[in-house]
């Protein structure tokens, strides 16, 4: 069985695919149109492709899967491109309690909130009994704040960072890259999935 | 407009789809299953029976009464309700199919449709392993009938797990979110979870190990190994007998393990299995052992079921091996005029859609009157010209 991955593109490509080398060196990457079993994928996008079958394998940061909820199997934390989920609120008007609270933006009648994950925060706004109007963005949270789009965002960050001239409010989510399988492929290539699986286990351990 | 998930199914399809559901139900029938309908508006109550949240969440209206109704999300429940409902009198076990549409709200990369066709069949009144080995055979016979015999059941048994997690001594608490991380299939959430509940490094390297156990008749005896309660051996046993029945019947090459599945619906007590084709991402039937949803409805009685996606058959067919096209229908031009002819050839197996005798340009295969002969012109361009004699004998009718 010729098993192909879908890995990150962006800032978790590299990483995963030098994890991978390791493992199984053999595995080159796709040419445009080409063949190889390496195929770099939006992130956003890894779940719908393993999840259908396209390709058997991939690798996709955890907040991604959280919000796109694929139907694949997730196997490992490969550990790699750690990041967080956050509430962050402009240093000028966060307060203790959070946007919501007394005085600030909580003096409007709802917290519109800009966001790269808008289920993931609508779950939050709504176990946290807040409410929000969600400002669904495909591009970075930032200018949302600058220009008034939004009170507050609720995007990524890496490792722990936290947005310029912003405070963090709350933590949604702790994400790494995570290596996931097409449910299909865990019964048609069980045997390559469960080596792989170990090799890279072994190889996380290593390191 | 038609609404977010629904679709219009046209002419090809519907008759490819309409085949596929000819054949499951058909070899449903092979195996003695009477088919059943129910209604697509159910009581909310009736499927809410069946616990699963996800489908609890369907579509809703109320009655003139007030009383919550839901078109139904799937047809496990209804065919439950159905049989404790109205046939009790009936001698078991009960043998149940149907061909049915379901309706779910459409998730985003859901890879599902919001109006969906199962094609199901219902064992109900029979305990054991000879009633699970049935209904994995009746599943393999009906997926190599409709055309796709490389398609793999994995199969896999709640009763393994339920012991495996009680080992472990988690709270409830811990329990529920386990299991929701197993049905959801996120291992890396399993393991965080028994190692925030303290879970001792033995436990958590027999949970790994479980979960990743998958393959043919090897896994069962790995899963032996691993078996640590009386319980646990008895689950593998279990499996082992159905292994060996499967096999009888001829279908064991079919057959995996995989003892990481557990679906999510709370209705299911043993044995569980979903069937893939290959390349295929999303199952192609899914089913398991249910022995406490008929009690639900105030018969308890043990049962076990399938259920095959008639679309994403239809998918894997065009993805692989392809798709049996029914008979073509002739284009009779002057069949309007002369049904004496078009009924000679409809009664000869000829499926004949009837045109005016002015007609022309008709999708072939096609057949028209010319000068007095019969001209009688094939996909491929082929002309046959003759007497109605040689019509027949070129048509091939019966």
């Amino acid at each position: 069985v010729n098993l192909r991955i879908a890995l990150p593109a962006g800032d978790g490509f590299e990483p995963a695919l030098s994890l991978l080398r390791r493992v199984r060196p053999d595995w080159t990457r796709a040419s445009e149109g080409g063949e190889g079993a390496v195929v770099a994928i939006d992130e956003r996008d890894v779940g719908a492709f393993v999840a259908a079958g396209a390709l058997a394998l991939g690798v996709a940061p955890k907040d991604r899967l959280a919000e796109s909820r694929p139907r694949v199997a997730e196997l490992l934390d490969l550990r790699l491109l750690p990041r967080r989920l956050v509430l962050a609120a402009p240093l000028a008007v966060a307060k203790p309690g959070g946007p919501a609270a007394a005085g600030g933006p909580a003096a409007r009648r709802r917290l519109r909130v800009a966001t790269s994950h808008p289920r993931l925060a609508g779950e939050y706004f709504t176990v946290a009994g807040e409410r929000a109007e969600l400002v669904t963005l495909a591009g970075p949270l930032a200018p949302a704040l600058d220009a008034g789009l939004a009170d507050a965002v609720v995007g990524i960050v890496p490792g722990d960072d936290v947005p310029d001239g912003c405070k963090v409010e709350a933590l949604l989510l702790e994400s790494s890259l995570r290596l996931i399988v097409a449910r299909g492929a865990r019964v048609h290539a069980s045997g390559e999935v469960a080596a792989l699986l170990s090799d890279l286990r072994t190889a996380l351990e290593d390191a | 407009v038609i609404p977010d998930g629904m679709r219009d199914v046209l002419p090809v399809e519907a008759a490819e789809l309409r085949a596929i559901e000819a054949t499951l139900a058909g070899r449903f029938r092979a195996y003695g299953y009477d088919e059943v309908r129910t209604p697509a508006l159910e009581c909310a109550e009736t499927l809410e029976a069946a616990g699963d949240p996800a489908r609890a969440a369907g579509y809703r209206l109320y009655d003139d009464h007030g009383r919550a109704l839901m078109l139904r999300t799937e047809m496990t429940a209804p065919v439950a309700r159905l049989a404790a409902s109205r046939l009790r009198d009936h001698r078991l076990p009960l043998r149940l199919s149907y061909v049915a549409e379901s309706f779910r709200p459409v998730a985003s990369q859901g890879g599902q449709t919001g109006e969906f066709v199962q094609a199901g069949a219902e064992l109900l009144g029979l305990p054991g392993p000879e009633a699970d080995a049935e209904c994995l055979v009746v599943l393999c016979d009906a997926l190599a009938a409709v055309g796709l015999p490389d398609a793999r059941v994995a199969t896999g048994t709640l009763a393994f797990h339920r012991e495996l997690v009680a080992a472990l001594g988690l709270s409830d608490e811990d329990a529920a979110d386990l299991y929701e991380a197993l049905a959801d299939r996120d291992y890396p959430l399993v393991e965080a979870i028994a190692g925030g509940a303290g879970v001792s490094d033995e436990g958590r390297r027999s949970l790994e190990r479980a979960l990743e156990l998958t393959g043919g008749a090897d896994a069962l005896d790995e899963a032996r190994r691993l078996a640590s309660s009386d319980g646990m051996e008895a689950a593998v046993d279990h499996l082992v007998r159905v292994h060996e029945l499967v096999d009888d019947a001829g279908y064991s090459d079919r057959l995996s393990f995989d003892f990481g599945l557990l679906p999510a619906l709370d209705y299911y007590t043993g044995i569980v299995f979903e069937a893939y084709a290959p390349g295929g991402g999303l199952p192609l039937a899914t089913g398991g052992r249910y022995d406490d949803l008929v009690g639900r409805f105030d018969w308890p009685l043990p049962a076990v079921g399938l259920a095959i996606d008639v679309d994403r058959v239809h998918q894997a067919l065009e993805d692989g091996p392809g798709v049996a096209r029914p008979a073509p229908v002739l284009s009779f031009a002057g069949g309007l005029e002369d049904t004496e002819r078009a009924a000679e050839l409809r009664r000869a197996g000829v499926a004949v859609a009837a045109y005016a005798a002015t007609a022309r340009d008709l999708p072939a295969p096609s057949l028209r009157l010319d000068e007095g002969d019969y001209v009688l012109e094939t996909p491929a361009k082929t002309v046959t010209r003759g007497s109605w004699r040689d019509v027949l004998k070129a048509l091939g009718a019966r």
